[in-house]
């Protein structure tokens, strides 16, 4: 026997975790499932267009961040670039969009499908490369784009013959707004809303996150200079703090090492003393956001007890009246309240949303597709101005795990491997 | 040929894990006997059919991975850093309890504002507006690439080197590093600090299989399952001490209540009772139990009031349970 030969008849290779084959009658079902979407998505105006697989890894990492930035398929290129499996369209879609700004009339309405790819420990039937169908409407603000894009997942849902799902909605935006009320800095804010999560899953709590937001430096007389100078700091009000950080401190710190000089190392610091948040003010932002974060069920009850947290907090409702128009023309739309789930505390895994997000979401709670509003990406991603975006996309193969499993034969799409 | 048919066990050659790894193995009576410094491969006289190949610490992972060795002993920081994802190797004592130490992220002590992950996301964003990346020189590219991502730390710039790392800031060839530290003294040293939260993870040396690899060949199985089963009787020892006591008593079970009466002396599962032929003829019984060594004061306070006597405590060189747990672990299934 040759080598080669040997080698090759002593392992057999399959195909990647998380990563499978479609055989004829599977490719025919996600074929007969895309095309569906397609037609519904092009019926409501939204032209189809494509993007790479492959991008530099930096857009994807400069505005969504965690979560799914721990996730990526990142690899250095033969030419010695850092680059990306794209692990969703939207970043690619909005760097078109940033290319091709001055040839487009707003708003743009396209829609996109093909493989994204996120790496995960493999749960049964989790995977690593899927299917994504989605849409992004660009250059237009305001509840009716927001109702159209939510009434378009949902009526796609529909269309392909899946009836059987809740519409869970949050938005990023209202807590933003409230928690502008206490004059907490930037970083704050995002301290808080990264970690509604575990705050809904009872993973953090408040006296915690205080301790840890000390750690981290976002409360003024926790900003520790490594130096035991913190207590002297402590008792100054931020003028004398900044002065004696330009004066004794500056004197007294180590010859710089590296690429950083003193003056930008004091610079920073100074910002950072600045920006540091007054504990009281912090600590009832943070109990606000821990009520919000267990505030889900039906929109009535549930806007009605956002509205009372608010109040015992002394923060002024209005961004809950937003909320609530927002949601009269979801149900203009066509969405029946029973439908709904509002959930104050939801986030997405993805941190370039700022208004509502929302997820269709299947009896077992995993959710068949989501999106939201993200108004900032397009500067972001070096757009020379701010421009107001929403989209959303299924995972297919969710949704075709789905079909599979129902019994019901019902309309357009034949899922019977035809 | 040396290897025909034996069971390879990879262990160090260099670094950190060389002494260690060896004194460890001599203490679970399984001595590696090497014939001649320089030759790498070497016996245990104590277990025919295994040979030990001396391997760089960096070549261990790969080579029980490709199938040239069946076990490795290697640190779980490296293994975590080069095992290939779906590859046919996997952990077996994830904890050989030596070989502790931490891969932490390090900045010079001059960065006086940075003292956090938060921080260091901060300046990552600095850095990128001044038109430079954070740069961070490391061994470990894919565990700290990991780390900072999941940190919410997305702009920065890995170096790969293997040397010494510690010199690379004051060269002005990094930023920062991230490496392995055991006390922290090499840091401070060199002017590196860690920050809250900078501890990307906590390493041990841990024994590896290649799991296909011991499926397919039943007699290396057997080798392997005997090898495990001294290191892990051996580890389990190490949290016990055996005590025997004198003690009065009529009868074998008039001490054995005695004793039975405090759990914190009850042993494992009873006291084993001897008698004891003392001159002047009076009932004497030797109580033997084993305890953990974190009751051990308790345990002799305790046999004292119980009226035991002359207490002598030991070690122990093997806990062997009914089932090695670590042997199940040899192969995937």
């Amino acid at each position: 026997m040759s080598q080669l030969h040997e080698l090759t008849a002593s392992r057999q290779i399959r195909s990647l975790v998380g990563m499978g084959d479609l055989d004829s009658q599977a490719w025919q079902r996600s074929d007969n499932v895309l095309a569906c979407l397609r037609s519904h998505l092009g019926a409501q105006g939204y032209q189809p267009i494509d993007t790479p697989l492959l991008e530099e890894t930096e857009l994807f990492v400069r505005k969504s961040g965690g979560d799914l930035a721990g996730r990526l398929y990142n690899f250095t290129d033969p030419g010695g670039t850092s680059v990306s499996l794209r692990p969703e369209f939207t970043s690619s879609v909005i760097r078109h969009f940033v290319d091709n700004r001055a040839s487009l009339t707003l708003p743009v309405r396209w829609q996109y499908s093909g493989p994204v790819f996120r790496y995960a420990a493999v749960e049964q039937g989790s995977y690593r490369q899927f299917t994504q169908c989605g849409a992004e409407l660009v250059g237009a603000p305001g509840h009716d784009v927001d109702a159209e894009i939510i009434s378009l997942a949902v009526s796609g849902l529909h269309q392909i013959g899946i009836d059987s799902f809740s519409l869970r909605i949050g938005h990023l935006g209202v807590l933003h707004c409230l928690l502008d009320s206490f004059g907490l800095s930037e970083p704050a804010k995002l301290f808080i809303i990264g970690n509604m999560n575990e705050l809904s899953t009872g993973q953090a709590d408040v006296e915690g996150l205080m301790k840890h937001a000390g750690e981290v430096g976002l409360l003024s007389g926790s900003v520790d200079l490594g130096l035991g100078l913190e207590s002297a700091l402590e008792s100054m009000s931020t003028e004398s703090a900044e002065e004696f950080i330009q004066g004794v401190l500056k004197e007294s710190m180590p010859e710089p090492l590296g690429r950083r000089t003193t003056d930008q190392i004091i610079a920073r610091l100074l910002s950072k003393v600045r920006g540091a948040n007054a504990p009281a003010a912090f600590e009832r932002a943070l109990r606000l956001a821990s009520s919000y974060s267990l505030l889900a069920g039906e929109q009535q009850a549930t806007i009605r007890s956002a509205r009372e947290a608010a109040a015992d907090c002394g923060v002024d409702a209005a961004p809950l009246d937003e909320l609530e128009s927002l949601l009269e023309r979801v149900h203009e739309a066509g969405i029946a309240e029973s439908r709904i789930t509002l959930d104050m505390g939801m986030a997405r895994g993805i941190s370039y949303y700022t208004g509502v997000i929302f997820e269709m979401v299947r009896d077992d709670g995993e959710a068949l597709g989501g999106g939201g509003r993200y108004d900032d990406l397009v500067q972001a991603l070096g757009g020379s101005e701010g421009i107001p975006a929403m989209g959303f996309a299924y995972n297919v193969n969710l949704l075709l795990d789905e079909l599979e499993g129902s019994t019901s034969a019902a309309t357009g799409v034949r899922t019977d491997g035809v | 040929m040396e290897f025909n048919g034996s069971l390879r066990l990879a262990i160090s050659s260099d670094g950190a894990l060389f002494e260690p790894t060896q004194s460890f193995l001599r203490s679970c009576g399984i001595g590696v006997s090497r014939s001649n410094p320089r030759r790498y491969i070497a016996d245990i006289p104590a277990l025919p059919g295994v040979t030990v190949m001396f391997q760089r610490g960096a070549d261990i992972t790969p080579k029980v991975e490709e199938g040239s060795a069946d076990l490795g002993i290697v640190g779980l920081d490296r293994y975590l850093e080069m095992r290939s994802d779906g590859g046919d190797s996997g952990v077996v004592i994830d904890d050989l309890d030596f070989g502790r130490c931490s891969l932490v992220l390090g900045v010079p002590d001059s960065w006086v504002d940075v003292v956090s992950l938060a921080d260091l996301a901060d300046l990552s964003i600095e850095f990128r507006q001044q038109g430079r990346d954070l740069r961070i020189v490391t061994k470990y590219p894919r565990l700290v690439e990991r780390f900072l991502l999941r940190s919410g730390i997305n702009l920065f710039s890995l170096v790969h080197s293997s040397g010494t790392l510690e010199a690379a800031v004051a060269m002005g060839f990094a930023d920062m590093i991230a490496d392995v530290s055991e006390s922290g003294t090499t840091m401070r040293e060199n002017r590196l600090k860690t920050i809250s939260g900078g501890t990307i993870i906590s390493s041990q040396a841990c024994l590896i299989s290649n799991q296909r690899l011991l499926e397919e060949d039943v007699a290396k199985l057997d080798r392997a399952k005997t090898l495990v089963d001294f290191i892990e009787g051996h580890l389990r020892s190490r949290a016990y001490y055996s005590i025997t006591a004198n003690m009065r008593g009529e009868t074998p079970e008039d001490v054995a209540r005695q004793v039975l009466e405090h759990t914190e002396i009850s042993g494992l599962r009873g006291p084993t009772i001897a008698k004891v032929y003392s001159q002047d003829g009076v009932g004497w019984y030797a109580a033997t139990v084993i305890i953990r060594k974190s009751r051990l004061t308790e345990a002799v306070d305790r046999l004292r009031q119980a009226g035991g006597t002359s207490v002598t405590v030991s070690d122990l060189n093997y806990v062997f349970n009914s089932t090695c747990e670590a042997q199940e672990r040899l192969t995937g299934s």
